[in-house]
């Protein structure tokens, strides 16, 4: 605590109605997500802010028993001179909190100590908006021999100072406490304070001019060196054990094995690990629960239709997002030991260069090439990417990357129809998939991202530090519970909505849920019908297909199963092997193609590539992305699909 | 010279900025002051440069780098 020898009177309520409002500002990777976490806890959640890409978490944070104030965890940022629509939500939320800002309301800035220059410039550039500040130094352990006192900090910038460490959950009780002392008016100016210099009157205005910004900032640094000469000892700077270990693991024949590595490992992680516990869940749900349930609803004499209905639709869905769950576990991990070790920092240095040729940010590598095991846990991924354009434009070309559940539908055409040559077919496919995702960039970077400038690179490198494990578990319980709470309701609803396809008859020969019921007589066999002769022009006209492709909407595990079922067959053990499955495709893809039934088996992978991945992807992508976006991009790969299926089909039809 | 073309390892001093007006505010609001000593460590992949700004650490893309002017500061004579 650091309020000039004030020891605050408790505080026992605020005059009702009063929820202090409390934004938390501070640049990138000073800790400020991480003293959220903990301040809210579980009391969060993530809003979207209207017109914009960008999204905060809001949250609840329980001050002391009697007050709970609304905090807000603002984009990180170096400057309140926006150069990026994050940098803008946060400018613009300071600003319009200083305009309103009731007698409760605060800001905390997070000063990083081992960056205390420009911390200082920010912390000052929000003092100039005169809505009252609390500042919370962190990483002050870092710091060695510079190490900063917080309360000289406090009396020469004349604000309350707490010293906070959210990665080792310490300093919470002094930042209560000058919180709570600030609220109650009991912070003292201290007759040492040297305050920043005010902004002239017209500033601010529509007529500010960068030049006119850059006068201003080296005002405000002038006011920093001062600070900085009373607070913090300028020593040289001396080479860290970070620096050591970049010089090694910066070097590119160390460099970038082990970055293959680390993606190996993560590949792994979320296929091979995750891959038997979600077996293990798909059992437990489809298996001992059901059967439990079904003996339950029999002794009850309940209707095959609710029997279906909660069976088919309820636990398809609720087994879906738990069986995700282990996988986001492992995802969610993953990601949160690479950010919070400082490696993903430089990632993003080693693969600038690369990510520059399509116009995306370094750290995009991760995500599109974790899109390659799995979607979702790439989706998840893209939260890494601090700039909210970049992310989107990420987050839309993840879905093209050729997860493994795409695999087996390869598999099984191009044994159909390339017996010899079914591997060169397979890897085609995976180069397809880059090329797509290189093709839909270019488009995306040409039209509705044109105004989306790539900054060259200029980033902060945080010091190498071991992950914290009880920030870990909090940051990846957090996660989960997102992902089971926004993206399980999206599952939940879908997986309903294709029960309902296949639970109503289209005529009075069967009844709702009837489970005797062909796929033919049901809503989903006349969709699939239905929407057959859409794909005329593609070659592949057939309700079998229609059927495949709507169930692979679903999840594309279920493409080939499908298949199998319409066809009135079992599902066959390795889908590389011949079966009768093999020559009832091959007998309809020659018929509905005109006898080119390797240009449409062709186009038909190439749709599966590009169209919806699965309904996780869209529950995942609605969750970090909103309700329009995820719709604009289901319809955009939808079309992308057809429109190449048709050109690939039409194409193989003129060289054959 | 500039902080794209310093020799590695070399202790040098900011002496001014180029570029246009955004870019030397965003270098300054990341605390790279005329007057400030730095080092380039590294310059690896496609000549991406990581300098240390006293305890701080910041990767330059070379277009941003070349924008930061400089002078080699010999032993004991100050610059050079």
């Amino acid at each position: 605590m650091s309020c000039h020898d004030v020891a605050p009177e408790p505080l026992a309520a605020l005059p009702e109605d009063s929820e202090p409002r409390i934004l938390l500002v501070g640049r990138p990777n000073v800790g400020k997500s991480t003293l959220f976490n903990l301040l809210s806890g579980a009391r969060q959640k993530t809003m979207n802010v209207p017109r914009t890409t960008v999204s905060v978490e809001v949250g609840s944070w329980r001050i002391t028993p009697t007050i709970r104030a609304r905090v807000t965890d603002l984009p990180g940022t170096y400057s309140l001179i926006p150069q990026s629509p994050d940098e803008e939500v946060t400018a613009r939320a300071v600003n319009e909190l200083a305009r309103s800002a009731g007698s409760y309301d605060r800001v905390i800035v997070v000063l990083d100590a081992t960056a205390l220059a420009s911390s200082l410039y920010l912390c000052a550039q929000v003092l100039q908006t005169s809505v009252p500040v609390i500042a919370a130094l962190t990483m002050n352990d870092r710091t060695g021999e510079q190490r900063v006192d917080p309360e000289q900090l406090s009396r020469v910038i004349g604000i309350p100072v707490a010293e906070v460490n959210p990665r080792h959950g310490r300093g919470v009780t002094q930042l209560v406490q000058t919180v709570t002392a600030s609220l109650a008016g009991q912070h003292e100016p201290s007759t040492q304070a040297i305050e920043p210099p005010a902004l002239p009157e017209h500033y601010g205005g529509l007529t500010t001019t960068p030049e006119e910004d850059l006068e201003r900032a080296e005002e405000l640094f002038e006011w920093v060196q001062q600070i900085l000469t009373l607070v913090q000892d300028q020593g040289e700077s001396q080479q860290t054990l970070s620096d050591r270990i970049d010089t090694i693991l910066l070097k590119p024949f160390v460099g970038i094995p082990v970055f293959l590595a680390v993606l190996w490992a993560t590949f792994q992680l979320t296929t091979t690990v995750a891959g038997p516990i979600q077996d293990w869940f798909d059992w437990l749900v489809s298996g001992p629960l059901s059967d439990w349930t079904q003996t339950g609803l029999g002794v009850l004499s309940a209707p095959d239709w609710l029997d279906s209905l909660i069976i088919d639709g309820l636990y398809a869905g609720v087994g879906t997002v738990l069986s995700f769950l282990p996988l986001m576990i492992i995802i969610f991990t993953m990601i949160f030991v690479l950010e919070d070790s400082g490696y993903l920092a430089r990632v993003a240095v080693m693969a600038d260069r690369a990510m520059q040729a399509v116009g995306l940010d370094g750290r995009a590598i991760l995500p599109l090439v974790i899109g390659f095991g799995c979607n979702i846990p790439a989706l998840s991924a893209t939260k890494t990417i601090p700039d909210s354009r970049q992310r989107l434009l990420t987050g839309l070309l993840v879905p093209y990357s050729s997860c493994t559940a795409r695999l087996v539908i390869y598999l099984l055409l191009a044994t159909v129809f390339f017996p010899d040559h079914a591997g060169t077919v397979v890897f085609g496919m995976y180069l397809f998939s880059v090329l797509v995702i290189l093709g839909v960039a270019f488009m995306l970077r040409r039209t509705v991202f044109r105004r989306a400038t790539r900054e060259p690179l200029l980033i902060v490198l945080p010091g190498y530090q071991f992950p914290r494990f009880g920030a870990l578990l909090r940051d990846v319980m957090l996660r989960c519970s997102g992902f089971v709470t926004r993206a399980g309701v999206v599952i939940l609803g879908l997986s309903i909505a294709v029960w309902v396809l296949m639970a109503v008859p289209v005529n009075s020969q069967y009844s709702l849920g009837d489970p005797d019921m062909p796929v033919q007589s049901t809503l989903f066999g006349s969709a699939s019908s239905a929407i057959a002769p859409v794909f005329a022009p593609a070659g592949f006209d057939d309700w079998h297909i229609g059927a495949a492709l709507i169930t692979g909407f679903v999840a594309k595990e279920s493409v080939v199963g499908t298949l199998a079922t319409t066809y009135g067959l079992d599902e066959p053990e390795d889908p590389s092997q011949p079966s009768d499955l093999t020559s009832r495709l091959r007998d309809t893809f020659n018929e509905t193609s005109g006898g080119h039934g390797a240009a449409a088996a062709i186009g038909f992978m190439a749709f599966c590539l590009v169209y919806t991945p699965c309904l996780v992807t869209v529950g995942e992508q609605r969750r970090l992305f909103g309700a329009t976006v995820t719709a604009a991009s289901m319809v955009g790969s939808i079309l992308l699909a057809w429109v190449l299926a048709v050109v690939i089909f039409q194409a193989g039809v003129l060289l054959t | 010279m500039n902080l794209a073309n310093c020799p590695i390892g070399a202790r040098v001093v900011v002496v001014g900025m180029s570029g246009g007006a955004v870019q030397r505010l965003r270098l300054t609001e990341l605390g790279i002051q005329t007057g400030d000593h730095a080092q380039v460590l590294l310059s690896r992949f496609g000549h991406r440069r990581i300098v240390t700004f006293g305890s701080q650490r910041i990767a330059f893309a070379p277009e941003i780098a070349s924008a930061v002017n400089v002078s080699v500061v010999t032993e004991g004579q100050g610059t050079a």
